[in-house]
C-alpha cells in the first residue's frame, strides 16, 4: 500500500469525499427521475450568497453556519424560480436560468466583499467556487456523517411515498398522499444533496455530482432501490477518486476532477448498459 | 345466478338495475376555469351505484378534468363532490383510480409487479414495506389482467396495452367499490382492450361501479350501459339508450349534418346487439 494512503489528511479527505458522494449520488436518484436536474444546478449556484453570508455573520470559518446559509439561499432560489414560472409567458427553464444568474451574481458580489474581511483567506472562501478537498477538516467529518445518516435514513423511512409520488403523483394523491409535504421533503433532500458537497466540489459543478451517478446507475438497473444505492456507490467512488487526485496535486481544484470521473462512469454505463443490449435483442 | 353461466350473461341477466337513490358519484354544480377558459360549467353528475358508466364528450370537453375534480386532484372553483355518499377524503380507500397512461414516466425503474404493489401502499401505512402477502396479492391481480408471466418485466419494456393492464391491476389490488378510469382503452392493442373490458365487465357484474372516460363511440354501446355526455357543461346523463335517443349527442358534439346520419347515430342501434360483440372471459390471454 502506498504510504500516502495512511496520511491522516488523506484519510480525512477520502472519508469526507465518500460520505458526500454517497449522499449526493443516492439522493440524486429522485432529482433525476423527477426531472429536476436543473433545479439542482440552480440551488447549487444559489448556495454561494448563503455561504458568504454565513461567513460574514461570524467572521470565521464555521461550516455548519455556512452550509445552513447555503440551504437557505438555495431553497430561496428554487422558490423564486417557481414563482417566476407561475407568471404568464415565463417557461420553467427561463425561470430557473434567471434565478440561477441572479443568486450566483449576488453570491459573487457577497464573496468579493467577504474576501476583504480579515480571516477570509483562512476560511477558504474562494474554494467554495470550484471545491478544495484538502480544505476538509477532521471536524467536518462529523457534520458530513450526521447529514448522511439523517438524509438517507429519512428517505428510507418514507421510501414508498417518495417512490409513488415520483412515479405517479396523481395516483399518489388519489390514494391520500399529501403532494406538497412529499414534494417539499424531496426538494429538501435535493438541497441537502447539493449543499453537502459545496466545500469539496464547489457551487459551480456540484449539481453534476448529484445528476451523473443517477444517470449512470439507471443504465445498469431497472429497480429503484438498486438505482438508489448504485448511484450512491458511483457518487462515492467518483468523489473519492477526484478528491485524492486533487489532494495529492496542490493547486488542482477538486470539483472538476470529481465531475470528470463521474462523467467517465456515465460514458462507460451508456456503452455497457444491459438495457441497450436488450433493446437490440428486441 | 352464477357469473360463469353463459346463459346468465344475456341482457336479461344483466338487467339488474343500478341501485336507485344511491350515487357512486354525485357532483353538485361543479365549476372550474383555466384562466379565462371555462373547463367545467355547473356540472351536476349523478352516477348510480352499480353502473357501468362511460363519460363521453369531444376533445377538450373536460372529461379528465371532471375525473380529477371528483378525485380531489383539482380543486373546483365552486360546487360539491360526494363519492359513495362520502367526502373524497373519507372515501379514498373505496375508490380505485386508473390514470391516463400518458401522465406518468414509463422510463421509471420498476417492473410490473412493483407498480401493482403501489396499489397497496395506502393500506400499508406510512412506514411498512410490502412483503410476501402484498406481492402475492399483486401477482394475483396481474393474473386477472392476463399479465402474470410479465410480472418481472421492466415497465418501460411493456407495450401500451400491457402498461394499461398493469394500471388496471394496480386498481384491482385495492379492491375498491368504485373504479374511475381515464381513457383506459386509448391506444391499446385489441388483446389488451378485450382483457380490460372483460375485467371491467366482471367487476360490474360483481356489483362494482365502473366509470370510464371513453372516446370511441363505435364501442360505446357494447361496453357500457350508462352514459354521461359532457362538453364543458353536462349535456345528458342516464341509461345509455335514453341518452342516445335524446338530443344530447347533438348538443355535445354540435349540430347534426344536413344530410346522412350523424356519426353518433349508431350508438342507439348498437344497443340491441351489445352482447354479441362483447369479449368473453374465454378470450382472455392466458
Amino acid at each position: 500500500m502506498p504510504s500516502f494512503l495512511l496520511d491522516p489528511i488523506v484519510i480525512t479527505v477520502a472519508l469526507g469525499a465518500a460520505l458526500l458522494g454517497l449522499t449526493a449520488g443516492a439522493l440524486g436518484t429522485f432529482a433525476v427521475l423527477r426531472r429536476e436536474s436543473l433545479i439542482g444546478d440552480t440551488m447549487s449556484h444559489a448556495a454561494l450568497p448563503g455561504v458568504a453570508v454565513g461567513f460574514l455573520l461570524t467572521g470565521e470559518r464555521s461550516l455548519p453556519l455556512m452550509l445552513a446559509g447555503a440551504v437557505v439561499t438555495g431553497l430561496a432560489a428554487a422558490l423564486f424560480s417557481l414563482y417566476l414560472s407561475g407568471r404568464p409567458r415565463i417557461k420553467r427553464d427561463a425561470a430557473m436560468g434567471t434565478s440561477l444568474g441572479l443568486f450566483f451574481a449576488l453570491g459573487v458580489v457577497a464573496l468579493s466583499y467577504a474576501q476583504r474581511m480579515p480571516g477570509a483567506a483562512a476560511a477558504g472562501l474562494e474554494t467554495f467556487l470550484f471545491g478544495q478537498a484538502a480544505a476538509t477538516l477532521r471536524s467536518d467529518l462529523v457534520l458530513l456523517g450526521c447529514v448522511t445518516l439523517v438524509a438517507l435514513g429519512a428517505v428510507s423511512l418514507v421510501w414508498k411515498q417518495a417512490k409513488l409520488m415520483t412515479f405517479d403523483p396523481d395516483f399518489a394523491v388519489a390514494a391520500g398522499a399529501d403532494r406538497r409535504v412529499i414534494e417539499a421533503f424531496l426538494t429538501a433532500a435535493l438541497a441537502v444533496a447539493v449543499v453537502i458537497g459545496l466545500q469539496m466540489v464547489g457551487v459551480v459543478l456540484m449539481s453534476a455530482l448529484v445528476v451523473a451517478p443517477a444517470v449512470a446507475a439507471r443504465q445498469w438497473t431497472a429497480s429503484l432501490g438498486a438505482m438508489f444505492w448504485l448511484a450512491g456507490a458511483i457518487g462515492a467512488a467518483s468523489a473519492v477518486t477526484g478528491a485524492l487526485i486533487s489532494a495529492l496535486s496542490p493547486g488542482l481544484a477538486t470539483g472538476p476532477l470529481v465531475v470528470l470521473v463521474a462523467t467517465a462512469v456515465v460514458c462507460v454505463a451508456l456503452v455497457t448498459s444491459p438495457r441497450r443490449l436488450a433493446q437490440v435483442d428486441g | 345466478m352464477s357469473a360463469t353461466d353463459p346463459r346468465s350473461r344475456g341482457a336479461a341477466g344483466r338487467a339488474k338495475r343500478p341501485t336507485p337513490g344511491r350515487h357512486a358519484i354525485e357532483t353538485r354544480g361543479v365549476t372550474l376555469a383555466y384562466g379565462a377558459t371555462m373547463a367545467l360549467d355547473d356540472v351536476s353528475l349523478r352516477v348510480p351505484v352499480g353502473a357501468m358508466a362511460a363519460l363521453v364528450g369531444p376533445n377538450g370537453a373536460g372529461k379528465s378534468t371532471l375525473l380529477k375534480v371528483v378525485l380531489g386532484l383539482l380543486p373546483a372553483a365552486s360546487g360539491e363532490v360526494l363519492l359513495l355518499c362520502e367526502r373524497i377524503t373519507d372515501a379514498r380507500s373505496r375508490v380505485g383510480y386508473v390514470p391516463q397512461r400518458s401522465t406518468v414516466n414509463w422510463d421509471f425503474p420498476a417492473d410490473a409487479l412493483d407498480v401493482v404493489t403501489m396499489g397497496l401502499y395506502r393500506r400499508l401505512g406510512l412506514f411498512r414495506r410490502p412483503g410476501a402477502r402484498q406481492y402475492a396479492a399483486a401477482r394475483d391481480a396481474l393474473d386477472h389482467v392476463g399479465m402474470a408471466d410479465l410480472a418481472r418485466r421492466p415497465i418501460g419494456n411493456l407495450s401500451g396495452g400491457q402498461q394499461q393492464r398493469v394500471f388496471l391491476a394496480r386498481a384491482l389490488v385495492q379492491d375498491p367499490d368504485l373504479y374511475l378510469l381515464d381513457e383506459p382503452l386509448a391506444g391499446v392493442d385489441a388483446a389488451s382492450e378485450a382483457a380490460i373490458v372483460a375485467v371491467l365487465t366482471r367487476l360490474n357484474e360483481g356489483g362494482k361501479t365502473v366509470v370510464a372516460v371513453h372516446h370511441d363511440l363505435n364501442t360505446l354501446s357494447r361496453y357500457f350501459t350508462w352514459l354521461a355526455l359532457l362538453n364543458v357543461r353536462l349535456m345528458g346523463q342516464g341509461p345509455l339508450q335514453e341518452v342516445a335517443a335524446s338530443d344530447a349527442f347533438e348538443r355535445a358534439y354540435g349540430a347534426a349534418p344536413a344530410r346522412g346520419r350523424p356519426f353518433w347515430a349508431s350508438v342507439a342501434d348498437d344497443q340491441e346487439h351489445r352482447w354479441e360483440g362483447r369479449p368473453d372471459r374465454a378470450e382472455l390471454p392466458a
